[in-house]
C-alpha cells in the first residue's frame, strides 16, 4: 500500500492505518530511538517508540505530502520526541553541563535575527542537495552524529574506527559539504556576473 | 571558505530535521529491535489509542467540527426534544415509577407522552459493516428514530480537517453535508399496513461522524398506535436497499425499572443498572452524581494497559471470568446514562458483578488566566487561581520545541478537595489551533498542558473550563440471571 493511502486511511481516524504504520515503520522508529536514546533502558525506548506512534495518529492532518515523504515525517517525530525524552534523562542524573555538548541541540531554533533564519533557510535547502553528493561513508558519520546525536566514541566503536579517525572522517565530510557551497555560491555569482 | 564556520553547517543540518535516506545509510547496521519489543509498542499504542483521552479528545473535536456544520438541521430536533422532555422531566429519583426506553434512556413514567418503542436495538450487517437502529419512539406528533452507520457506503461521509483558511474547511463540510442528507431524506419506515412515514420538510434530524462510524437521529411522522412492526427502508443505490424490522412495544409492556435495577450508592453517588444477557451483551446503567449538573466523565479510568493509574471498569462471573467491555455508548439523549456491550457473556445460570473502581464527574466552572512565555528556558509561575470549587497552580512555563514549530508547555498541580480528587479540565485550544493535555500516568492527573505558538508573544491568555474529578468507589452492582 502507498504511503499516501495510508495516510489518507489515518484522515479517515482508521486505525487500522495506524497499525499498518506501525508495521513498516516500527523497527526503524525504534533504532532511531533507541540510538538517542543510548542511555535509557528498554522500558524508556518502548514508551518512547508508542508516544511517536500516538503523536503520528495526533498529528496526522499536519502532514504535508508536498513537503516530504511520510516515512521522513514519522522519523522526524521520533527523533524529537527521543530528543525530548533524552532531556528528561539528562535532566534526571543532572547533567546539565551535557548541553553543551554539540551533540545535544535545538534543531529547530533557528536563533538570531529573522535574516539569519532566512539565511538558514537557503542554507538548509544547499545542504540537502550538498548531501546527495557525499559518499556513502561520509554521509554515515554525519547522520550518526548531528541526526542521531551518537557521540564520537559510539561512533568510532560501532564503526570499528578510531576516535581520531572518525573525527578525520567528520571533518573531511564537513569540508565537502563547505567546498560543494562554495561551489554553488561561484555559480550564482557567475550568473549574475 | 571562512564564510561557513562548523557550526553553521552544524546548524543547518541539524535544520534538515531527518534525511529521507537516514534509515539506509546510518539506522540499517544498527541491530533490529525483537519481535517482542515491536509487538509490546504497538499494542500499547493501540491501547492508548482505545482507552485515553487521545482518542476521546481526537473524536470530540472531529465530532464538534462536524456538528457545527449541521447545527441549523440539528438544533430542529434537539429543541423538541428538551422541550419534550424538559430539564426537570428527567426523572427525580429512583422511587419514582422509570421505564428503559431502549437508545434513549430512563424516564419517569407519568412525564411519557409516547406510547410505542422499540423493544430492542435491531443490527443487520452489509457488506462488512452494519446498520443499528439503537432506538426508536413514537409519540402523537412524531417519531423519533436512532441509528448509528457503520462503514455503510454513502453513510460513513466524514469531513476532514485540512490545512487551509476556515472558509475552505466550512465549505467542504457544507458539501458533505449536503451530500449526507440527500441520503438520508431517502430513509422511511413501513408499517404493517404498507403505510410509508417520510422525513417532511419540517422534520429535523441530525448526523455526527466520526472514522467508520455516523450516527443519525432523524424526525418522522407519528406511526399508528396498533402498529407492531415498522420496517425500516433504507435505500443505498437505486437498486440496492438495506431493510431493517424493528418490533415495537406500547411503553407499558416495558417493565418498570425498579423491578429489573440493581442499585448501589457510595459517597453519595448513586448507580443503577440492569443486564440483557439473555438477548444480547447490554448493560444499562444510571448514574445519580450528587448536584443538577454533574456530568459522568468516565465510568473507571483508562489511561492504558498496565498504567498504575488506569483502574478499569471490569464484569466478572463467579468463576473469576471476566468478559471484555467493547463498546462503550453514551446515547446523548440523556446525560448520566449509559450503555455497555461486552463481549462473549455466555452466562446463563450464575450471577456476575459490574464492579466500578473510580467515577470521574465534570462540574460547571470557568477561569481566565494570563500566563507570561518564556524567551527561553523554563520560568517558575506558582500562580494560584480556582476553577469552580477546586484549587488549581501553574507551577512553571516553558517554550518546547517540536517538529512544527513551537509550543508553550505550562505544568499544572491539582490538588484534592476532600474525597474529590481534582484531575483536569477543558482547555479552549481554538486560538492556538492545536495543543495536548498530558496526563500522569501514575496518578492519572494532568500534569501539562500545551498550546501550539505561531509566533512567539510575551503574554498568553488561557480560558479553562469544566473541571474533572474523580471520587473513588468502588460501586459494584451484581447481577443475578434468571
Amino acid at each position: 500500500m502507498e504511503e499516501q493511502e495510508i495516510h489518507q486511511r489515518l484522515l479517515r481516524e482508521d486505525t487500522s492505518a495506524l497499525e499498518l504504520v506501525m508495521d513498516r515503520y516500527g523497527s526503524c522508529v525504534y533504532k532511531l530511538a533507541a540510538t538517542i536514546l543510548r542511555d535509557g533502558n528498554k522500558g524508556m525506548i518502548e514508551e518512547c517508540c508508542s508516544d511517536v506512534f500516538v503523536a503520528v495518529w495526533e498529528k496526522k492532518h499536519q502532514f504535508n505530502p508536498q513537503r516530504g515523504n511520510f516515512r521522513t515525517w514519522v522519523l522526524i517525530l521520533a527523533r524529537y520526541q527521543a530528543l525530548d525524552y533524552r532531556r528528561h534523562l539528562l535532566r534526571q542524573r543532572a547533567v546539565e553541563d551535557l548541553y553543551q555538548d554539540d551533540s545535544v541541540t535545538d534543531a529547530a531554533d533557528p536563533g538570531g535575527t529573522p535574516e539569519t533564519y532566512l539565511m538558514q533557510k537557503e542554507l538548509r535547502v544547499q545542504l540537502i542537495a550538498a548531501l546527495e553528493t557525499l559518499p556513502v561513508s561520509m554521509k554515515d558519520v554525519l547522520y550518526r552524529r548531528y541526526f542521531l546525536e551518537e557521540s564520537i566514541e559510539d561512533m568510532a566503536e560501532e564503526l570499528g574506527l578510531s576516535r581520531g579517525a572518525v573525527d578525520n572522517r567528520l571533518w573531511r565530510a564537513r569540508h565537502a559539504l563547505k567546498l560543494y557551497l562554495h561551489e554553488q555560491e561561484g555559480k550564482v555569482v557567475s550568473l549574475h556576473g | 571558505m571562512d564564510k561557513y564556520s562548523d557550526e553553521d553547517i552544524r546548524k543547518g543540518l541539524a535544520s534538515i530535521g531527518v534525511p529521507d535516506d537516514l534509515p539506509e545509510i546510518a539506522l540499517a547496521a544498527k541491530a533490529d529491535p525483537s519481535e517482542d519489543a515491536l509487538q509490546r509498542i504497538k499494542s500499547k499504542t493501540m491501547e492508548r489509542l482505545a482507552t485515553t483521552n487521545t482518542v476521546r479528545k481526537a473524536k470530540a473535536g472531529h465530532f464538534t467540527r462536524t456538528l457545527k456544520t449541521i447545527a441549523a438541521a440539528a438544533a430542529v430536533l434537539m429543541v423538541l426534544l428538551t422541550t419534550w422532555l424538559g430539564p426537570s422531566q428527567v426523572w427525580a429519583g429512583l422511587q419514582k415509577a422509570l421505564r428503559q426506553i431502549p437508545g434513549f434512556g430512563v424516564f419517569e413514567e407519568e412525564t411519557l407522552d409516547f406510547s410505542l418503542v422499540a423493544a430492542e436495538r435491531v443490527r443487520v450487517e452489509h457488506q462488512g459493516g452494519y446498520l443499528e437502529v439503537s432506538g426508536l419512539m413514537s409519540q402523537p406528533e412524531r417519531t423519533i428514530l436512532s441509528l448509528y452507520f457503520n462503514d455503510v457506503s454513502g453513510f460513513n461521509e466524514t469531513v476532514e480537517k485540512e490545512d487551509g483558511p476556515k472558509e475552505v474547511l466550512d465549505e467542504k463540510m457544507e458539501q458533505s453535508f449536503a451530500r449526507i442528507k440527500e441520503k438520508i431524506v431517502q430513509l422511511y419506515l413501513r408499517d404493517e399496513n404498507g403505510r410509508e412515514y417520510h422525513l417532511d420538510q419540517q422534520g429535523g434530524f441530525s448526523w455526527a461522524s466520526g472514522g467508520s462510524e455516523s450516527h443519525v437521529s432523524l424526525e418522522l411522522p407519528p406511526l399508528d398506535e396498533k402498529t407492531r412492526l415498522v420496517t425500516l427502508v433504507v435505500p443505498l443505490t437505486t437498486r440496492e436497499k438495506l431493510i431493517v424490522e424493528i418490533p415495537l412495544v406500547s411503553v407499558a409492556e416495558i417493565e418498570r425499572w425498579d423491578k429489573i435495577a440493581n442499585t448501589t450508592s457510595t459517597h453519595g453517588i448513586t448507580v443503577s443498572g440492569t443486564t440483557h444477557l439473555t438477548t444480547d451483551t447490554r448493560v444499562s446503567l444510571v448514574v445519580l452524581p450528587k448536584g443538577p449538573h454533574v456530568r459522568v466523565d468516565s465510568l473507571g479510568r483508562m489511561m492504558g494497559k498496565g498504567n498504575p493509574a488506569t483502574q478499569p471498569m471490569t464484569l466478572v462471573d463467579q468463576s473469576g471470568k471476566e468478559y471484555e467491555l467493547q463498546r462503550f455508548g453514551q446515547t446523548g439523549w440523556q446525560p448520566n446514562y449509559f450503555e455497555l456491550y461486552f463481549a462473549g457473556v455466555e452466562v446463563k445460570e450464575q450471577p456476575v458483578t459490574l464492579s466500578i473502581p473510580v467515577i470521574l464527574l465534570q462540574e460547571e466552572g470557568e477561569v481566565s488566566v494570563t500566563v507570561p512565555v518564556p524567551r527561553e528556558g523554563t520560568i517558575e509561575l506558582n500562580q494560584q487561581i480556582t476553577l469552580g470549587r477546586f484549587p488549581l497552580t501553574l507551577t512553571r512555563a516553558e517554550v518546547v520545541t517540536n517538529p512544527h514549530g513551537k509550543s508553550l508547555r505550562v505544568y499544572t498541580e491539582l490538588g484534592p478537595v476532600g474525597q474529590e480528587t481534582f484531575e483536569s479540565f477543558s482547555l479552549d485550544f481554538r486560538k492556538s489551533g492545536g495543543g495536548l493535555l498530558k496526563y500522569d500516568e501514575n496518578t492519572g492527573q494532568m500534569e501539562y498542558f500545551e498550546v501550539d505558538l505561531n509566533d512567539q508573544p510575551y503574554r498568553y491568555k488561557f480560558s479553562f473550563n469544566k473541571p474533572v474529578y474523580s471520587i473513588e468507589g468502588p460501586w459494584e452492582i451484581t447481577f443475578a440471571q434468571e
